[in-house]
């Protein structure tokens, strides 16, 4: 979410999906494309309101962050947990509390926590490189 | 902290064959297994994938971490939902059916009605073979894959420079951003930082981690600047690179590829030409249950 913020959708979304790859890798867990792909578009949300954001540690830059955090999260995990509707044959009572509220939670939590404090951060190397 | 990927080679028959003809078949699996919730098509495509599977010689220590969070999800969502609550099969399973016990059992005395259906319990085995044909083909990519591959397989396979090679940094580098973050949790703790992960509510824990990613995430922001300036430096992008790492076709990569086309073809007519998408139960199914 914040490289989709301070780099714009394509570089969130190849953050999210390739992230999720490899983190999948890593752990032993496999590849599992639906849901690549949704942490993809969990990354390319933020990426879109990109360009709204010009100084980052502006209070208006942060809100429509964490407007695009649950935004992205909602599509972004929606497209992820539906998906197994048509992969594993799951109904929608399933999709929604199986799949959908534990990672839209665990995603949101984490997004509107860390992604202010990156963009601060972020505000801070912005300045000193002078981009 | 040594991050260190699950890949080693085994000599295995899925060492042999090129990354490129393996993604192309694994695709083709995972398209043939969810086009149809036919009994016999879904156990043709879940007996291919448990030979495909066994080609890597794969042991339970090697991959049991990845099949207990595959079971997990097995258990959820077939356990729990589709056998236990009765929910899972809507959409799939014609409402009402043959009750699996209908007089009810007795449990602790007490007269127990369960509304377990014999089509729901077969909805089950077949979300069983769907789930389990598609787990097995990709569950055994990390462990099976020479991660010097990825970048080189994805750029043959058409996809853009850019993006392989961003998947070839990305192996690259996450050795160097462990290290990073294990010098930066040092340096922390220097400072009084303790990184208790496992008190407070969620949000404390949040808090508790951010002196630690934040400085690792910008870090690897600047050095990635550095590597993209360098990389501008010497051109990349201006013409269609070489690859250090080597992919050559066999005659049974093309065999392999061939052999998933022709499934994935073949069930694609069955399920859409011969009606044979739907759901049904096979009679001997029927006949076990009385």
């Amino acid at each position: 979410m914040f490289f989709g913020i301070a780099f714009g959708p394509i570089v969130g979304f190849i953050t999210g999906f390739v992230g999720n790859i490899l983190a999948d890798m890593l752990s032993g867990y496999g590849f599992w494309i639906w849901w690549d792909l949704g942490n993809g578009i969990m990354g390319l949300i933020p990426g879109i309101f990109s360009a709204l954001v010009y100084k980052y540690n502006e209070r208006k830059s942060i809100i429509w962050g964490e407007v695009s955090v649950i935004l992205g999260t909602a599509l972004g995990m929606g497209l992820a947990s539906f998906s197994e509707m048509w992969v594993s044959g799951a109904d929608i009572n399933t999709v929604i509390f199986a799949n959908f509220v534990p990672a839209f939670l665990t995603n949101i939590i984490w997004g509107l926590i860390l992604l202010p404090i990156l963009m601060i951060a972020y505000a801070a190397i912005v300045q000193r490189s002078g981009r | 902290m040594l991050v260190a990927w699950n890949y080693r080679y085994r000599n295995s028959p899925m060492d042999h064959i090129d990354p490129r003809a393996r993604f192309i078949f694994s695709f083709a699996i995972l398209f043939a297994a969810t086009a149809t919730w036919n009994p016999a098509i879904l156990f043709a495509v879940f007996v291919v994938s448990i030979l495909w599977y066994s080609m890597g010689r794969l042991t339970w220590k090697d991959t049991r971490l990845g099949w207990l969070m595959i079971s997990i999800m097995l258990f959820t969502m077939i356990v729990v939902n589709t056998i236990i609550t009765g929910g899972g099969a809507g959409g799939v399973v014609p409402p009402g059916g043959q009750l699996v016990w209908p007089n009810g059992a007795v449990i602790f005395g007490r007269q127990v009605n369960l509304g377990l259906t014999v089509e729901r319990l077969w909805f089950a085995v077949s979300q069983l073979m769907r789930i389990l044909s598609i787990s097995l083909v990709f569950i055994m990519i990390p462990y099976t894959m020479d991660s010097r591959a990825y970048g080189v397989t994805f750029s043959k396979l058409g996809l853009p420079d850019r993006l392989a090679y961003t998947m070839e940094l990305s192996f690259r580098f996450i050795p160097t951003l462990a290290r990073n973050f294990q010098v930066t949790l040092d340096a922390q703790r220097a400072r009084g930082f303790e990184l208790d992960a496992g008190k407070g509510n969620i949000v404390q824990k949040i808090r508790q981690v951010a002196p630690l990613l934040i400085p690792v995430t910008m870090n690897a922001i600047v050095s990635s600047e550095d590597i993209a300036n360098a990389m501008d430096l010497r051109g990349f992008g201006q013409m269609k690179r070489t690859w250090l790492y080597e992919l050559k076709f066999h005659w049974w990569d093309w065999a392999i590829i061939a052999f998933g086309a022709v499934m994935l073809v073949v069930i694609l007519i069955l399920a859409y030409r011969f009606d044979m998408r739907l759901f049904s139960v096979p009679q001997w199914w029927y006949e076990l249950f009385g």
